[in-house]
């Protein structure tokens, strides 16, 4: 699966109509997680998951700017997250399959407040994008 | 949205005609029939709540020995519905919705592969 030029300029398009909520995104995007697929929580224990929890609006913005940093640095993600990607697995080894929940609740949460801008098109590709962040931060897991 | 995001689904399509671009998937006719009759078959599911595997039976058997699906691709139909679903509903698509509507569709997707073998 490659990115090709006009999923870079969609995934650049609708991070820029994002701008600076896209900390808020990340947070409403852990909270989704955490509801709507509870095993996700297991990776949590010594988090405040509760609704408007500190911890994951910290933890939100985290993600938010590690997915603002692959867009950034779209034609080499692997080198832009390429700690994250050591962290991912040598400390958190987070099972792959959760890197797909968070991305559909990332996507619900960019269809909840851009609808317009989720067109069919850009859907695909900020998909793509998503998926290629997971494998980045799965890749180096064996 | 399935055949745009997911183009491997249209394999299960080559009867609907042109499929070569978003724009000739969003306009295709046979395209929204098949949306419409895949609704409305989800709607026979709330309908039923208790006894979805019961509701589709019946499809199940067809998808599997007539249609050939592999029920990944019910996965996926339910993570596009559920996108969908957020677009329109916006902000009363709450976590507590969210939650609820990807049980269903894991649900049916369940049910619809229930009598594969």
């Amino acid at each position: 699966m490659v990115l090709s030029a006009s999923d870079k300029t969609n995934v650049k398009g609708i991070f820029a109509k994002i701008g600076g909520q896209v900390d808020d995104y990340g947070a409403e995007t852990l909270q989704r997680m955490f509801v709507t697929y509870p095993q996700t929580k297991t990776y949590f224990p010594h988090f405040d998951v509760s609704p408007g929890s500190a911890q994951v609006k910290a933890h939100g913005k985290k993600v938010a700017g590690a997915l603002v940093e692959a867009v950034n640095h779209i034609d080499d993600i692997a080198g832009a997250l390429s700690k994250l990607s050591d962290l991912h697995a040598q400390k958190l080894r987070v099972d792959p399959v959760n890197f797909k929940l968070l991305g559909q609740c990332f996507l619900v949460v960019v269809a909840i407040h851009q609808a317009a801008a989720l067109t069919p098109e850009v859907h695909a590709s900020l998909d793509k994008f998503l998926c290629a962040v997971g494998n980045v931060l799965t890749a180096k897991y064996r | 949205r399935l055949l745009i995001v997911y183009p491997w689904t249209q394999r299960f399509f080559s009867s609907f005609g042109n499929l070569s671009s978003p724009t000739a998937i969003v306009g295709n006719p046979k395209v929204r029939a098949h949306g419409k009759k895949v609704l409305t078959s989800f709607g026979d599911a709330i309908k039923n709540l208790d006894n979805i595997k019961g509701t589709y039976s019946k499809l199940s058997e067809l998808h599997c020995e007539k249609l050939h699906v592999d029920p990944e691709n019910f996965r996926l139909l339910g993570d596009i519905f559920i996108i969908v679903l957020a677009a329109h509903f916006t902000q009363d698509f709450s976590p507590a919705c969210q939650a609820t509507w990807q049980k269903l569709v894991g649900v049916v997707a369940h049910a619809l592969s229930y009598k594969y073998h």
